[in-house]
């Protein structure tokens, strides 16, 4: 593959506005670029973050089926995270504890794994994990 | 307008349309706008840094104000702009330092939206600076006492107040007021968010014995208020406020998503839990009770994600199209995090 595929392109993009554009951007103009470059630092890391999310979306679907909700879909994020915040909406905590463990730890990993991608400098705050390198 | 004065675009044309009614309002007979400048920040209203000269009457001379307006129409919470006036009179008029507030104008036709006037007052806001610098903050026990000192001035204004019609009678019980709200607003995204339910659910089943309700900021946090000369001299920011559990205010100031970064500083990042209550406590004439206080960090957590959504919505759905609304959508994992720490603890 011999074409820069998009994870590429967007490297060096950022490392581009990171390098050269955001030195050299007036004052009133540097609030924007350095959103412009942390939304770019976050699509690369999205784009690399598939085995982790993969993984979390797994153990929700895994969580959500264990639950006696219905859903017009039965697949992907949306409708696990649909099934999952009804269930917890019309439940109390500690009436199923076992449940609850199952659906708590689902969610801490979809966080974690969501996290790493918006800011890992954040991760060892929550998880105590030392953040990996962004 | 003479060509040394504001230029035509300023205010987006609207300056001779402001110079016009300052005049009647004031009876300044001729107004110039001799500069203008959009202040950072703000995502719903906009402020503009304003000098300007009156000719004549009580106002009359050379002064640095700012306009305070609306940028987009308001979802979810929020006061208008003349209800917010209102509010930050009375505030000024219970003792907490805040701009002087001038003049307010419920006529949509003069600038297109609701305004006021407030005094320019000179000093810092940007929160990742003062949870960082400590040449603006020799003092932080300072500090962090005086903010404890302005947030009970605030919540010593209590209902009923004439002046404040439009914040309706006070709930009996804020706190699940507060969360039915929440739950309302979560229902109308279109996506779903166990994460945040699931700090609802340990919120509601933990909901504490209820405080008579006192005007409250709702967004009393380190970015919200002015700091010069090592002190708060002016709080800013009050579209939110109403009548509330003064425990609520007190929470989102302690609410580790509002520490910039300084999660070891309880106190919004800038100093010590025990200073700001210090300062509180000494000025409420009242004891707070600390274990309570968690309780309503975990909302302010609950509150800020479900405003996340929201923002990141109106960019999804077309309706204001903003990388910083985008961007607000990738702070909500942080928020879960700290939600789905915090529930554990509460459920212990």
């Amino acid at each position: 593959m011999f074409r820069p595929d998009a994870q590429a392109l967007l490297a060096i993009a950022h490392e581009t506005l990171v390098r050269e554009l955001l030195p050299q951007l007036a004052p009133e103009a540097r609030y924007a670029g350095l959103m412009v470059a942390n939304a770019m630092a976050i699509a690369l890391r999205e784009l690399a973050a598939s085995p982790a999310l993969a993984d979390a979306a797994r153990t929700l679907e895994v969580a959500a089926k264990a639950l006696d909700e219905a859903d017009a879909d039965t697949a992907g994020w949306a409708s696990a995270e649909r099934r999952l915040a009804r269930h917890i909406r019309r439940s109390q905590a500690g009436a199923d504890p076992s449940a609850d463990a199952a659906i708590h730890g689902a969610l801490c990993l979809t966080a974690h794994a969501r996290l790493a991608i918006d800011n890992p400098r954040a991760l060892s705050d929550y998880f105590g994990l030392a953040s990996q390198a962004s | 307008m003479n060509a040394h004065l504001a230029s035509p675009q300023t205010l987006g044309g609207k300056a001779p349309a402001l110079c016009a009614w300052m005049s009647r309002e004031l009876d300044a007979g001729t107004v110039d706008l001799l500069g203008a400048q959009l202040l950072a920040g703000g995502a719903i209203q906009e402020n503009w840094r304003l000098q300007v000269q009156l000719a004549q009457g009580p106002k009359a001379g050379r002064h640095d104000w700012v306009l305070r307006r609306d940028r987009a129409t308001q979802v979810g919470e929020g006061r208008s702009r003349s209800e917010e006036f209102a509010v930050l009179r009375a505030a000024h008029a219970a003792g907490v330092t805040v701009p002087l507030p001038l003049l307010a104008c419920a006529d949509e036709s003069v600038l297109g939206s609701e305004f006021f006037l407030m005094e320019w007052v000179a000093g810092v806001s940007a929160a990742h600076r003062l949870v960082k610098d400590d040449a603006l903050v020799p003092d932080r026990s300072l500090l962090a006492r005086e903010l404890g000192v302005q947030m009970a001035r605030i919540h010593s204004v209590r209902p009923p107040a004439q002046a404040l019609p439009f914040l309706g009678a006070p709930p009996c019980d804020p706190g699940c007021a507060a969360l039915a709200g929440l739950r309302l607003r979560l229902d109308s995204l279109p996506q779903a968010f166990p994460a945040i339910e699931w700090g609802l659910r340990a919120l509601l089943q933990r909901a504490p014995e209820p405080q008579p309700a006192t005007l409250v900021h709702r967004d009393y946090r380190t970015g919200n208020y002015l700091v010069h000369g090592g002190r708060p001299v002016a709080i800013l920011d009050w579209e939110f406020s109403g009548w509330g559990d003064p425990r609520e205010d007190i929470g989102w100031f302690f609410a580790k998503c509002w520490r910039f970064g300084k999660v070891e500083r309880r106190a919004g990042g800038i100093g010590h839990d025990a200073d700001f209550m210090a300062g509180y406590e000494h000025t409420a004439q009242r004891p707070v009770d600390r274990d309570s206080i968690a309780w309503w960090e975990l909302l302010a957590h609950v509150r800020w994600a479900v405003i996340a959504a929201e923002q990141a919505q109106r960019h999804l759905s077309g309706s204001e199209s903003s990388l910083e609304l985008a961007l607000t959508g990738r702070l909500i994992s942080q928020l879960e995090a700290e939600i789905l720490l915090l529930s554990q603890v509460e459920a212990a």
